[in-house]
């Protein structure tokens, strides 16, 4: 059984988190932006705390841009 | 279906030049718009009278705002408008939103049964307006409705406002207790007050047209991120009366206002979206949308309300909704304060929930507008993504944000809002806009929010039973009168889940206190804690 990464978890908070997230972005360079993803992926991935769940997200998210890639032109 | 006819309101020269009687309203307000009209008849409902000042002569020009939503029907119903516009308007509920050209989501606004108004009509402004206008001629010795009286200067000096109007017969002078400036985004009265209206402008344009065409799309709103037919940008399609159709695209901060507005650009891009259908332009206009408010909306006997006190971007009908929850707001205050049962600090508490009011709009406003528009970079890179995602995994649908829909505002915890004493168990929380339910009056099905009436009212809802009885400013109770709950026990189950409550309802029909040991004494004291101002 995969764990379940698709329900809705955010609740009312969800338009709140999306905003800090875009905007902890502002004024920085594309590098710095790309380093902050990184960093933000790496510390979800432990609040996660979890390997079997890590493997699955990490999957996730590249199956969906093998999706895109796969789309015929 | 003949387009909407607009009609021009006779223009008559004011008393005070023709030396008749002069105005002695306690109130002038600057603005007919849906504002400034809601106000005079609120006000007209508690017995105050008011000099309503237009500088024009016909309802909105272009139907602006369309979507009316549910607490702004349940305000309108009780003045005694509501029905008239649910008749007119077009009943919706249901949003979809598209990526491309699929499908990714709907979502439905109202998903639960029993309640009298629909979660959101679709109605023209000018009729909204129209409506109003009819209305406020059933007060005629309390309306008096003033067309092309153009406010030029406003003077405040103690206990009165002056206010300088300009008409085409030269200029004249009413003395007022209050001004409302219900005057609009660009408010005059503002201006002469010399406030800042701070905010930010979104560097996009918007192309918002009104077509007309037969067509058979269901009641719904639809919204497209990145549709095949508009060159990667957005569009929204709303239904609206008399087969008229709001489509509003985005056209990107670069496009040139006049040229977008000509009928040879506007025309291909409607085709794009309507197909080989017949239809004709009605109403065509670009926007660039901001979000601005003022600091304080009463300035000592100066209050603004609606547009001229804060605006939105319309992604998410804010503007009139939040306006007419100001006046819904205010009136009951300002006519409690003129007719000596409150203190003038009362009227702080309207600066105090609206401001909050408007910066949620703002903030909801913002973020929509934001995953619309979103800034080259990492913003877009993540609405992008938000939108990739959203194929596979449903959570991402729900970030999906082309607009989080106007809902009524509480004001618990706010200095009104008087905490419960005792463990209440369930219900509304004081502060809460009160909820609707089916009814029985007389045996006969009803609605609840109905029934409230303008007045501070106890309600005590129990099981089966609801008893309501109006409060006096002294906290003694009117007569009783009792409904019954419907076969479901609706309103039981929203008020009363447990046990039974007893609620003291604010005029707009927000719970001002709750308890389920009331007595006289608790009645008492929370109507001095509210008259009082809550100082
Ligand atoms: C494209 C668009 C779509 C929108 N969609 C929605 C929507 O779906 N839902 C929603 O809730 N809101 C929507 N809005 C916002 C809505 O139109 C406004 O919030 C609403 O009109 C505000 O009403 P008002 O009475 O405060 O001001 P207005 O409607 O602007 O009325 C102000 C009045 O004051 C008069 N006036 C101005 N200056 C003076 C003066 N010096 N003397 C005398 N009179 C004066 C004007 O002539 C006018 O009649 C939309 C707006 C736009 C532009």
């Amino acid at each position: 059984m995969s764990p379940d990464f698709s329900t809705f978890r955010l609740g009312s908070g969800a338009d709140s988190v999306y905003e800090s997230l875009i905007s902890a972005h502002q004024g920085l360079s594309e590098a710095d932006s790309a380093r902050l993803n990184a960093r933000l992926v790496l510390i979800l991935l432990n609040a996660l705390g979890d390997e079997n769940a890590a493997q699955h997200v990490i999957a996730a998210a590249r199956q969906n841009l093998q999706n895109l890639d796969n789309k015929p032109a | 279906m003949p387009r909407y006819a607009y009609k021009s309101y006779p223009y008559t020269k004011p008393p005070e030049m023709t030396g008749g009687k002069v105005s002695d309203a306690p109130v002038v307000i600057v603005g007919a718009g849906p504002v400034g009209l809601a106000a005079a008849i609120d006000l007209a409902q508690h017995g105050i009278a008011s000099v309503v000042l237009d500088d024009n002569d016909v309802v909105s020009v272009g139907s602006r705002a369309i979507c009316w939503a549910k607490r702004t029907l349940e305000i309108f119903d009780r003045l005694g408008v509501g029905e008239r516009m649910v008749e007119k308007g077009v009943t919706w509920k249901v949003g979809r939103l598209f990526h491309g050209d699929r499908e990714v989501y709907a979502f439905d606004l109202l998903p639960e049964p029993g309640h009298k108004n629909p979660a959101f009509i679709n109605l023209q402004q000018y009729y909204v307006e129209e409506y109003l206008v009819d209305r406020c001629a059933d007060f005629p010795d309390l309306i008096d409705l003033r067309w092309k009286n153009r406010v030029i200067a406003v003077r405040q000096s103690g206990n009165t406002v002056v206010t300088f109007v300009d008409t085409s017969d030269g200029t004249y002078t009413i003395e007022a207790a209050y001004l409302l400036a219900c005057d609009g985004a660009k408010s005059s009265v503002r201006e002469m007050l010399g406030l800042e209206f701070a905010g930010r402008v979104f560097e996009e344009r918007f192309l918002i047209t009104d077509v007309e065409m037969k067509a058979d799309f269901p009641s719904e709103r639809w919204f497209w991120f990145e549709p095949q037919f508009h060159n990667g940008q957005s569009a929204l399609l709303h239904k609206q009366p008399d087969d008229i159709y709001r489509i509003d695209l985005q056209l990107g901060w670069n496009a040139d206002p006049e040229e977008e507005r000509k009928p040879e650009n506007v025309i291909p891009r409607i085709r794009a979206i309507v197909g080989d259908r017949e239809f004709e332009i009605d109403w065509v206009s670009v926007y660039t949308f901001q979000c601005r408010r003022l600091e304080r909306f009463v300035h000592d006997r100066v209050i603004f309300a609606g547009d001229s006190a804060h605006v939105v971007s319309p992604f998410g009908a804010r503007g009139g909704n939040g306006g007419i929850q100001d006046t819904d707001n205010l009136c009951w205050k300002l006519a409690m304060v003129l007719k000596g049962q409150a203190n003038q600090r009362l009227i702080e508490t309207y600066d105090e929930e609206r401001t909050v009011g408007a910066d949620e709009n703002i903030l909801n406003s913002t973020r929509a507008t934001r995953f619309m528009t979103p800034a080259d970079g990492a913003e877009r890179l993540f609405r992008d993504e938000t939108l990739a995602l959203a194929e596979t995994m449903p959570f991402a649908r729900r970030l999906i944000n082309s607009g989080r829909l106007s809902l009524p505002c509480s004001l618990a915890g706010m200095s009104l809002a008087i905490p419960d004493s005792e463990n209440v168990p369930g219900g509304l929380v004081p502060g809460a806009p009160c909820v609707d339910a089916p009814v029985l009056g007389n045996g006969k099905p009803a609605w609840l929010l109905d029934r409230l009436g303008g007045a501070f009212l106890q309600m005590t809802v129990s099981q089966d039973t609801i008893t309501l009885a109006n409060v006096a400013p002294d906290g003694s109770l009117g007569e009783m009168r009792s409904l019954a709950c419907d076969t479901n026990n609706t309103a039981a189950n929203r008020y009363a889940p447990d046990t039974p409550v007893t609620y003291l309802v604010r005029p707009d029909q927000h719970i001002a206190a709750r308890s389920n040991a009331a007595t006289q004494q608790w009645r008492i004291i929370a109507m001095q804690h509210i008259l009082g101002g809550a100082a």
